[in-house]
């Protein structure tokens, strides 16, 4: 047989089964696409009514609306700065005790993780309340007059979104931190460096991708949280998802609902696209 | 000599300090679910902590109160639906996404994972339109829609780092042993996997059963529990409240139970 | 380069022409090779020589871009991996890790549509077969690494496939289990009459079980033949170096005729005895394997000698290595039985080597 009447062939059992693996996304694929993109790309026809940009410039430029979004992220960053702060030590708490405290301590996370949004912010409301369990704690015991105004205001709606959110920056800082490699401490250790640094120089390092990923992911979440804000803030708080309720359910305006919706999303991308650009450089 | 002896007084009062720190924290997430414990078994009809005596009376009023077993239910039915059906697409999506490589994979990875950032309030606001178009506002099957695209997300997730974790070779040799592709998925990888598939249910149908935001916009007037519970709430707080809260909680222990009975996905690898 | 088969065997695989490349990587330039019924033949290369994916697209999980496979006579390049009747023990073993070892042997029985008492009585036998009677109802978890390699090998023959291959089967296990495996092998390939393809890195593993082993680098077939042969008359340099141990030293031609000798690139006059057809000035590779070159009580004891120095010495044990520097500086590895004749050698010393003409092979 001469090697020119060997046919050329197509990659068959490789090509079928790719095209296999398509159909197999495809379900998915097509529910996504009916009932995820297309209303997505609705709204934001939606924003654009009659092809004016009279909703983005009233939500760009008008002061209230400002003001929300200024409040909004204000929240999201304290949130997010509070998160890291209490979470990267239970992180490494779970990393690294031994084994019955840190399964004891993945229940304290996983435990409310799972619990109900709702049932976790009415048992902040009793605690947190006039008549609530601490300020009942706090007057019976002489220490203050009145009750503290620990709900109802930018505090209370702090507390219950760092609840809620402590997890989700928990989860992948602890991911990474279970795969760091031990011995890399216990050598720089042993080469002289003292705790301090080695936390500096080493572990923050190597943890540092979980931390932005963790980071994001509350930002991203506290952007747009609506329950407990609207429950702990008790009317006095206001932040974008309640701004967008409010225009639809109250005011019926859909076109400026949509415009604000189409901020939040860009809001989401930017800090989305900030976290790849931050975990590039770290890891560069 | 002089650093030596001076460093474990230092290091033992960080360890201390440390540990305390996270004994803190562990009971700030601890402890709303601890206060609605005694609440919801309190005999007063206003909140009082502690509670001046014990009963069963508000457990009494929400499983005699047809508008909470009607909510209940409801939210039942709409949670074991997306739990089935973000599970099956999930994991269809799953094995296309890990197994196979054609182009344009990665995009289409990134748009099934975005509606885990999409917050919850602008998915209602853009889909209410659509659905009421097709008549499915105020239907349970539109919630239960709904909530599969919020829960395909956290399928694949789950579902495909378990993929990720077993051997290719295994479904390979089954197929080598005369197997068909798909009697090599069905026999050999998808009884590895099943831990996950059990968890990624359960996550489904927690998320669901959990939600509130799309339920209330696409619910109309049918409200699911999470509804009735936010109503009840804004309106007339009572120990009700922490009833149907210490029965979801105990529902939850129950499902993390089964969970690390059928195998692993909240554990820690060890 | 022979690709034939011995003459006495049929032939049952058949690979020709066989193409492969992905993107800009050729992993196999037009690959042919032949394996006979009852033959054991190995794959031996370096990663990346192309071995494993041959052993992948005669098994059916890579494609190949040209060329064809046959398999007792009928075509199966096309063929899906299930349709070719191929058993196949992978580098980990790829046991199904939540079947029993049973059900695992029972898997392509159960394919193939045997009934259930068919398949528990082979099952049976396989486990008999592979000394793992009793061990049906275990998990592959709780088995040895060794027991793992046997339920891997008993699941790949129990249906009688027409081949069987072989991917490092043994790269996972230390050094005894390895050796007693590959006996274990061999025995049972033999009992079984099982045409083997068998891939591996390691040259040694290559020598003891094949009967014919073919040499792969860079997507190529560098040589096919007995271990024997490849040992002892590698075709090139690639082979020579790769398959044992050996002095490679370049070399050119000088003289003709009956006259004809070897002039090092180092400076030294060598009698060889040279094929016909190599005439004076061309360059070549010298092949001496270290245990061909031995000391000398004095210079001229072979038809070859040089006076030297030890350099080193390495004690192996049953063996020991010598590595010593002539005078123009080419330094020669010797390898010398402990236990023999000579007297130890120390680094420092002088001594004589030397080899006979017919110990040195030459390679282009």
């Amino acid at each position: 047989m001469s090697t020119i009447a060997l046919p050329f062939k197509a990659r068959s059992n490789e090509g079928r089964q790719q095209r296999f693996y398509l159909l197999l996304a495809a379900p998915g694929f097509l529910l996504l696409a009916v009932l995820f993109a297309f209303p997505l790309f609705d709204l934001m026809r939606l924003s654009v009514e009659n092809g004016s940009l009279s909703h983005y410039h009233q939500v760009l430029f008008g002061e209230v609306y400002v003001l929300v979004f200024a409040n909004t992220v204000k929240i999201a960053i304290v949130v997010t700065l509070l998160c890291a702060v209490l979470g990267y030590p239970v992180a490494h708490f779970l990393a690294t005790a031994p084994r019955w405290w840190a399964l004891f301590g993945l229940l304290c996370v996983v435990l409310p993780f799972w619990t109900s949004l709702l049932v976790r912010t009415y048992a902040w409301m009793i605690l947190l309340g006039n008549n609530g369990i601490i300020n009942r704690l706090l007057v019976g015991s002489g220490l203050v007059e009145r009750p503290l105004p620990l709900m109802h205001n930018e505090l209370g709606v702090t507390i219950g979104m760092v609840h809620v959110l402590l997890p989700y920056f928990v989860f992948p800082v602890y991911a990474v931190m279970a795969r760091v490699d031990r011995t890399l401490l216990s050598a720089a250790e042993g080469l002289g460096a003292p705790p301090w640094q080695i936390l500096r120089r080493i572990y923050l390092p190597l943890t540092f991708p979980g931390v932005v990923a963790g980071c994001t992911l509350v930002f991203i979440l506290a952007l747009g949280f609506f329950i407990t804000p609207a429950l702990l803030g008790g009317g006095k708080v206001m932040m974008l998802a309640l701004l967008i309720e409010q225009q639809v359910s109250q005011m019926l305006n859909w076109g400026l609902a949509s415009a604000l919706c189409m901020v939040l999303v860009a809001a989401i991308l930017l800090s989305y696209w900030a976290m790849k650009q931050s975990a590039r450089r770290g890891t560069a | 000599m002089t650093r030596r002896g001076r460093q474990p007084l230092a290091r033992r009062a960080a360890s201390v300090t440390f540990h305390a720190f996270c004994g803190l924290i562990f009971l700030f997430l601890l402890l709303p679910l601890i206060v609605v414990v005694p609440i919801s078994f309190s005999d007063s009809t206003y909140l009082q902590f502690p509670p001046p005596r014990y009963s069963l009376r508000w457990y009494r009023e929400f499983l005699g109160d047809p508008n909470w077993l009607d909510a209940a239910w409801r939210s039942l039915k709409i949670g074991v639906t997306t739990g089935v059906m973000a599970t099956a697409l999930g994991t269809l999506i799953s094995i296309s996404l890990v197994r196979g490589s054609y182009p344009g994979k990665s995009a289409l990875e990134q748009f099934v994972m975005a509606p885990i950032a999409l917050p919850s309030i602008v998915y209602s606001v853009a889909a209410y339109k659509l659905f009421s178009t097709f008549q499915l506002v105020g239907s349970w099957q539109g919630i239960a829609l709904a909530h599969t695209i919020h829960a395909l997300p956290l399928v694949v997730l789950v579902v495909g780092s378990s993929l990720r974790t077993i051997d290719v070779s295994t479904e390979l040799a089954a197929q080598g042993l005369g197997a068909s592709w798909i009697t090599a998925v069905r026999r050999i990888t998808l009884p590895q996997i099943r831990p996950a598939l059990v968890s990624a249910a359960f996550i489904a149908f927690i998320s669901s059963f959990d939600e509130l935001v799309i339920a209330m916009f696409l619910g109309g007037i049918n409200v699911t529990l999470p509804k009735k519970m936010f109503d009840s709430i804004m309106y007339e707080i009572d120990p009700t409240i922490a009833a149907v809260s210490v029965l979801q909680i105990a529902l939850v222990v129950i499902v993390l139970l089964v969970i690390g009975r059928l195998g692993t996905g909240v554990r820690p690898t060890a | 380069m022979s690709t034939e088969t011995p003459t006495d065997r049929a032939e049952i695989l058949a690979v020709r022409g066989a193409r492969k490349s992905y993107g800009q990587v050729q992993a196999l330039e037009s690959v042919s090779l032949s394996v006979g019924a009852g033959e054991f033949v190995t794959l031996l290369g370096p990663s990346g020589s192309g071995k494993t994916t041959l052993l992948k697209a005669i098994a059916g999980f890579e494609d190949i871009d040209e060329g064809t496979i046959r398999l007792g006579g009928e075509d199966i390049t096309d063929a899906p991996p299930g349709r070719r009747n191929i058993g196949m023990v992978f580098q980990n073993y790829a046991l199904f890790p939540h079947m029993t070892v049973a059900q695992n042997i029972a898997f392509p029985l159960e394919m193939r549509g045997v009934s259930r008492a068919e398949i528990a009585r082979r099952v049976e036998d396989a486990l008999t077969l592979v000394e793992l009677g009793g061990y049906g109802a275990r998990l592959p978890r709780e088995l040895s690494g060794g027991q793992q390699q046997r339920v891997a090998l008993a699941r790949a023959t129990v249906f009688s496939p027409r081949l069987l291959l072989l991917d490092e089967p043994f790269s996972a296990l230390d050094r005894k289990l390895r050796e007693n495996m590959q006996v274990e092998l061999r025995r049972l390939q033999q009992r079984l009459g099982l045409t083997t393809v068998f891939v591996t890195h390691d040259q040694e593993e290559a020598l003891l079980l094949s009967d014919r082993i073919a040499v792969m680098s860079n997507g190529r077939i560098e040589q096919l033949g007995s271990p024997d042969a490849i040992y002892d008359n590698p075709a090139n340099y690639f082979v020579a170096g790769f398959v044992g141990e050996a002095n490679l030293v370049r070399a050119r031609v000088e003289g003709s005729g009956a006259g004809q000798s070897l002039r090092l690139a180092t400076g030294e006059a060598l009698a060889a005895e040279l094929p016909p057809g190599f005439e004076a000035g061309r360059e070549l590779q010298l092949v001496l394997r270290p245990e061909r070159i031995r000391w000398l009580d004095q210079a001229g004891d072979a038809s070859n000698s040089f006076a030297a120095v030890v350099v080193e010495h390495l004690y192996l044990g049953q063996d020991s290595k010598y590595r010593v520097r002539l005078e123009s500086g080419l330094e020669l590895v010797l390898r010398r039985q402990s236990l023999g004749t000579d007297r130890p050698r120390r680094p420092g010393q002088t001594a004589f080597v030397g080899w006979q003409a017919s110990d040195m092979r030459i390679v282009p």
